[in-house]
């Protein structure tokens, strides 16, 4: 879900550095330079991922799949790098070639060959309510087993409290952590623990420029590629 | 009610076993014998079926039962252009299992004894008959999302090559040895191929037919296995709507003894098929699951937490029952040879895109 004005307020005031939201990223201002912040790296499910997949424990892998259903707010572009960044992050890896279909609204559609050989797909669809909450499902497909970040048969991700109280049609919904004393969205732990971990690695904050330029160079190419129907070939 | 006496041809196909255990208790059918070669009788599941007459040869069968009005045809793809022509020499009609060969000259060839003959050929599609799927293209048609713009569909499946070894092997299954790409070992016959229903579906949703495809095999999932079993699919149909599909045999097995238990204890993964949608219309979004009906358990034989199917919407049935009408009443069924042809056409369209690496436009 996109953060309220007050949500992201509250970013801003815990970690002491002013968020903005544009382009569909979340943006850490400093010293009059903007960093993009990459929130779903600070995702314990996805960093759990590549975690097994960096200590070996799934190997062989096929495919990696990401799927996204989202509100209309977002961005197609800013959802395509988001989830190409997610894809080369997770499998450590570089996306070498690409072959989408887009009408660069509403669906983008990707195939992309790994450096390594291995493929991944991107289905994205941006079309749900501002009010619905979105479901994203990752998952990596080995011969040695599979990881996924969705339960097994579970079309939308779940909270993790429904209240029904006496006089509510529809249950009260949290699904939280507690930062400090405080009750915080996911998404702005994950923002915030994403700003931490930056302050913490000068080193990473340079590259995040850079990174970004890298992912629109891909998604650039995607969009290319569905205009032209042709595979397009990555450049390191 | 009039019963329509059936014989079996093989048993030596994954649906085999659905249909033939509603076959021996219908109102409808009479199941008079079986064939199944002496080589694959350790593999079928005979024990399902007591009283049936089992001979090792189909003109065994026929010949001892020459009663027999209507046949199932469930052996191996390479197989069934000879019992189609077996069959239609006698005036039986046909229920075919989804792939009645790869090979378009040998489609042609069946096409062509089904018009002279007359006969009726009825191939099992069993997605055209489920609930989900005829409620969403209800929704479709209402225009509940508006215009659709995108569909995005998987039919993934674990891989019964260890049980029906056919399915595993490039002829048994595309009826020829033919290379994914030139110069490599993997080849046509797997994923694509036992998949027809995910390509069957967008023709069905769309009311349109395929304008091209794109089509990627990843690396093989089962390295032993002959035929590709990883691949990824774009495609527009030529009414504007793209299509992502994954056909792929994604969810990881055990091997399968041949006469192991057919239910739990095949799946690596929990669920052993998943057929989704996500249908993007210009006002909104469907998500589908088709096979959400489900009994989870954590029983033997591995005690790993799988689902066991528990469909509450018998569809498998249903196809019979609409066969069972087609032949009494002289009908028209509701997946004809003639009007499957341009799903194994956009099957092999996507073969060719694999080879080829570029969109092949049907």
């Amino acid at each position: 879900m996109l953060l309220t004005k007050e949500q992201l307020k509250t970013c801003t005031d815990v970690t002491g550095q002013e968020i903005v939201y544009r382009d569909g990223h979340y943006w850490m201002k400093r010293d009059a330079r903007e960093y993009l912040l990459m929130p779903w790296r600070a995702n314990k499910r996805l960093s759990n991922m590549r975690t097994c997949i960096l200590d070996g424990s799934v190997r062989d892998i096929s495919v990696m799949k990401s799927e996204c259903v989202v509100q209309r707010c977002f961005p197609l572009s800013s959802l395509a790098a988001k989830e190409l960044d997610i894809c080369e992050w997770v499998l450590d890896d570089r996306i070498a070639e690409v072959f989408a279909l887009t009408d660069e609204t509403h669906v983008f559609h990707l195939i992309g060959r790994m450096k390594s050989g291995r493929r991944i797909t991107i289905d994205i669809s941006n079309n749900l309510h501002e009010n619905v909450r979105e479901t994203e499902r990752h998952e990596v497909i080995s011969s040695n087993g599979s990881l996924v970040d969705l339960p097994v048969g579970m079309q939308l991700a779940t909270e993790d409290i429904y209240a029904f109280t006496a006089d509510c049609e529809h249950p009260q919904v949290f699904s939280e952590v507690i930062l400090g004393q405080e009750f915080y969205t996911r998404e702005q732990a994950a923002i915030i623990r994403d700003v931490r971990s930056l302050l913490l690695n000068e080193k990473e904050l340079e590259t995040r420029e850079s990174r970004m330029d890298e992912l629109q160079r891909i998604v650039h190419a995607a969009f290319l590629s569905s205009k032209e129907l042709k595979r397009k070939e990555i450049q390191a | 009610m009039r019963k329509i006496k059936i014989a079996g041809l093989s048993l030596f196909n994954g649906h085999a076993r659905m249909y033939f255990s509603f076959l021996m208790n219908s109102p409808m059918f009479d199941l008079v014998g079986v064939s199944v070669s002496p080589e694959n009788r350790s593999r079928a599941f005979l024990h399902k079926l007591p009283g049936i007459p089992v001979y090792p040869t189909d003109e065994a069968l026929l010949d001892a039962h020459p009663e027999v009005e209507a046949v199932v045809i469930a052996g191996p793809n390479y197989q069934n252009l000879d019992r189609v022509r077996l069959c239609a020499a006698r005036g039986l009609h046909i229920y075919m299992m989804k792939v009645p060969t790869m090979q378009m000259d040998e489609y042609a060839e069946m096409e062509r004894i089904v018009k002279e003959t007359g006969i009726i050929f009825q191939v099992e599609l069993q997605m055209r008959f489920i609930a989900m799927t005829r409620r969403l293209k209800k929704l479709i048609d209402e225009g509940a999302v508006g215009r659709v713009i995108s569909i995005h569909a998987t039919n993934m499946t674990h891989c019964i090559a260890s049980w029906f070894t056919w399915v595993g092997d490039g002829i048994g299954s595309y009826g020829k040895d033919v290379p994914v790409r030139p110069g490599e070992k993997l080849l046509r016959g797997g994923a694509i191929t036992d998949h027809p229903h995910i390509f069957d579906m967008m023709r069905y949703l769309t009311d349109s037919e395929y304008e091209y495809v794109y089509a990627d095999c990843a690396p093989n999932l089962r390295k032993d296995m002959q035929v590709e079993d990883s691949v990824c699919i774009l495609g527009r149909m030529k009414n504007g709507v793209m299509v992502s599909l994954d056909p792929s045999y994604s969810r990881m097995e055990n091997p399968m003894t041949p006469l192991g238990p057919l239910g739990p204890g095949w799946e690596q993964y929990p669920r052993r098929v998943e057929v989704n949608y996500t249908v993007t219309g210009e006002k909104g979004v469907i998500l589908v699951d088709c096979y959400n009906s489900g009994m989870y358990h954590t029983a033997n034989p591995n005690h790993s937490y799988t689902m066991m199917p528990s469909h509450e919407d018998y569809h498998f049935e249903r196809m019979m029952e609409d066969f069972y009408r087609c032949v009494c009443e002289k009908k028209t069924p509701v997946v004809t040879l003639e009007g499957h042809r341009p799903t194994i056409e956009v099957m092999n369209a996507c073969y060719e895109s694999i080879s080829r690496q570029e969109p092949v436009y049907l």
